[in-house]
């Protein structure tokens, strides 16, 4: 008599960690994922948002095709910690209320920085696992027609590059609109990210409605000094200067030049060689319309906002003109359009006035070739 | 009884290893000690070892996560973090004890790297494990490229880093964001049950088709005009009624290029390259050779610090074609909108 599980089996080899193993430890419906390779589609239901009872979100249910192995399997998302940094004793204690109410099986931080607890059992589990999460101070969101989860890189915790407090500023704004993200109002998700720089390890300008990104404005800083050491180290500068995009770095040997006007703050420069640091005008840019899924597929991120002064404790500046984002998308985003979708069908002109932005040349590629154009109605004269 | 929610997130501050509160904000620098073990050096000199470990695609059992934590006691003071990558990182780990957390990490089946040019931690979506829209399965996928590149996991002999993402329907997560993606790609048409219709709001769901394929039949239910049809799963994601998914005709499209960060040519999505490859579970052997000849070209071809985009953009993408032997087809124009804003406009062709 061989193994129930003949390809879940087959997955547990081979030297990666494998989620197959995994699941085995949990009790996860492992028949469940056996079919599904077996006959080569899922096994699993609808699912969407379901809300943990009291509160507006929180989980997604999930139906089964296979009612004879499990009849439904709802799980439920917790909002990650700043910057991924978690304690072994407040994990310990995830662990346990995952053991407990659900099936034991953990994502362990999905692309939007939540950490999802699967295979509940029934509604009075949510609600008991959501109670005894708030008591360790963590809390559950990010699911249905709200603001999600806003995750973060991990900022000047440990990063020299970091222009901003990225995780400072999740902390700020994870307080401010805890509200939004329990409670779906939108007319589709707003996902949220923040960068420290434009290296953009949280991808919040490809991937999210609305990315708030570290940005500097004047030139690089040069320790001359510590350049020299490093080239004498074995430091390859003429290949920095050559590959350096807007061709703004000449070395003559001794000395490093940086054009202040050709620089476009791209940081290649700055990861390559420790002695140049970014500028000290520091601030962030604010581009919206970020999408992977949705109606007209997907959209790089546009900048609404090139460069804003970020300041805690209030972040003013940058929370005026992210409340005006979010209005101007309550009113005008139909169901179900996200604000990528939004931007594609009312034009670009319109969304940077609603969102009150005097256009500048930061805010297009370049100006438009089509003669045709929307004149208002006070500018029509007959 | 009290209210639920509005807790938020612990306090920043709370979680982070005495080091690095202490430090906050004054790191100098870092470099990479060896494969998997960075040190960051503070302005005052004092220093912070991590070390990144490998994890499964897309669900971890809560067993192993409580092995993490009792290593994370044992060697960095019981504090850790999930990268964005969802590799695990030991933050603060005694300078000492970084062989033998390695040694132990090792005998639990967890490999230690993903630093500098290497093979990054594969993501993944949970697609079979837990969803009722994916064309394939991604943490299989996953699961079988970490196996093929587990070496160049390891050590730091690519040109630069490959960052290998993986999804399994066009909701694409952070497919085209990596290096290498691969999607999932339905090919049926969906298929309206029309009983059920009634619980779908039907504007809604005909005002989600971008080719407006989908037209009102009957009093509640709607039906698909399979000319129309672009596959894209607009409308099954938004109505319980609508249902997709044929095991015939699944499989998955290879995606290269994506990049996020600003530096070279500025964040760029990827292109796909690989139309459509059939579901083949669970060795996954056609994805893993397409991805390895991508791969192996790249790593033939590239200079130093160049991501797979930037020797794209450096050779061309006639060359691209060539020199990886994928066949270039109808398939790799797009037929929907976007179309012509892709058809080449001026001469200076490479042959």
């Amino acid at each position: 008599m061989g193994s129930k599980t003949p390809l879940v089996d087959k997955l547990c080899k081979g030297p990666w960690p494998s989620h197959g193993k995994e699941l085995k430890r949990t009790r996860y419906p492992i028949l469940m994922y056996e079919n599904a390779m077996k006959e080569k589609i899922t096994q699993w239901g609808h699912g969407g948002m379901s809300a943990v009872p009291g509160l507006g979100s929180g989980s997604i249910a999930r139906a089964s095709k296979r009612p004879d192995i499990i009849k439904e399997s709802p799980l439920m998302r917790v909002l990650g910690a700043c910057g991924g940094f978690y304690t072994s004793d407040a994990f310990r204690k995830i662990c346990k209320i995952a053991d407990t109410y659900g099936d034991g099986s953990l994502h362990v931080h999905t692309t939007n920085s939540n950490i999802e607890i699967c295979g509940f059992k029934d509604d009075e589990g949510l609600e008991n696992a959501t109670r005894e999460l708030n008591k360790i101070g963590y809390d559950v969101g990010s699911a249905g027609d709200a603001i999600r989860n806003i995750p973060d890189c991990i900022g000047a915790a440990r990063c020299e590059n970091a222009l901003i407090d990225a995780m400072g500023l999740r902390y700020f704004m994870m307080i401010r609109y805890i509200d939004d993200i329990q409670y779906p109002r939108f007319p589709y998700k707003i996902k949220t990210k923040i960068s420290g720089c434009p290296n953009e390890c949280s991808k919040a300008q490809l991937h999210a409605d609305v990315g708030i990104i570290g940005v500097f404005r004047d030139a690089p800083k040069v320790g001359q000094k510590e350049l020299k050491e490093w080239v004498d180290k074995g430091g390859n500068i003429e290949d920095v200067c050559k590959n350096c995009p807007s061709d703004a770095l000449s070395w003559d040997g001794a000395r490093l030049m940086i054009d202040k006007d050709a620089c476009m703050h791209c940081m290649y420069c700055i990861n390559r060689v420790p002695a140049i640091r970014p500028g000290d005008e520091r601030g962030v840019a604010i581009t919206i319309g970020g999408k992977m899924k949705g109606k007209y597929g997907p959209m790089k991120g546009k900048v609404l906002v090139p460069f804003i002064k970020a300041i805690p404790p209030d972040y003013k500046e940058l929370t005026e003109v992210y409340d005006r984002i979010v209005e101007v998308y309550d009113e005008h985003g139909k169901k179900k359009e996200r604000i990528g979708d939004m931007i594609h069908r009312v034009g670009w002109d319109k969304v940077l006035e609603w969102c009150g932005v005097t256009p500048t040349a930061q805010n297009v590629i370049s100006p438009r070739r089509n003669i045709f154009y929307h004149w208002k109605e006070e500018e029509l004269r007959r | 009884m009290e209210q639920l929610g509005g807790v938020g997130v612990p306090h920043y501050m709370e979680n982070l290893p005495p080091v690095i509160k202490k430090n906050y904000g004054k790191w100098k620098t870092h470099e990479i000690v060896k494969p998997g073990v960075l040190k960051h050096i503070t302005e005052n000199g004092e220093e912070c070892y991590t070390v990144r470990v490998g994890m499964p695609p897309a669900r971890v059992s809560t067993s192993t996560m409580l092995e993490m934590c009792d290593l994370a006691d044992k060697y960095s003071g019981g504090y850790f973090r999930v990268t964005q990558r969802n590799s695990l990182e030991f933050v603060d780990v005694y300078p000492k004890k970084i062989d033998a957390l390695i040694d132990d990490l090792d005998k639990k089946g967890f490999p230690v790297g993903g630093t500098g040019n290497s093979f990054h931690n594969p993501l993944a979506c949970p697609a079979w494990i837990h969803c009722n829209l994916p064309a394939t399965d991604s943490p299989g996928i996953a699961k079988a490229l970490g196996d093929a590149f587990y070496t160049e996991f390891k050590n730091q002999q690519l040109p630069a880093w490959l960052k290998i993402n993986i999804a399994a329907c066009s909701n694409i997560e952070e497919a085209l964001m990596g290096d290498i993606g691969i999607i999932g790609v339905h090919r049926d048409i969906p298929n309206v049950i029309d009983e059920d219709m009634g619980i779908c709001e039907r504007p809604t769901v005909i005002a989600q088709c971008p080719t407006g394929a989908i037209r009102p039949k009957g009093k509640y239910s709607v039906e698909i005009d399979p000319k129309r049809c672009i596959h894209c799963g607009a409308c099954t994601m938004h109505c319980e009624a609508i249902l997709t998914g044929d095991p015939d005709t699944d499989g998955f499209a290879v995606a290269v290029g994506g990049k996020a960060g600003n530096t070279g040519s500025g964040p760029e999505l990827g292109r796909i390259v690989i139309p459509y490859i059939p579901n083949n579970p669970p060795e996954w052997k056609e994805a893993v050779e397409a991805v390895t000849k991508i791969v192996n070209t790249w790593k033939k071809d590239a200079r130093k610090w160049e991501r797979i985009r930037e020797w794209i953009n450096r050779i061309s993408w006639e060359k691209f074609f060539e020199k990886t032997g994928i066949e270039m087809t109808y398939k790799h124009i797009d037929s929907y909108i976007y179309g012509p804003e892709f058809a080449r406009t001026d001469l200076r062709f490479r042959w």
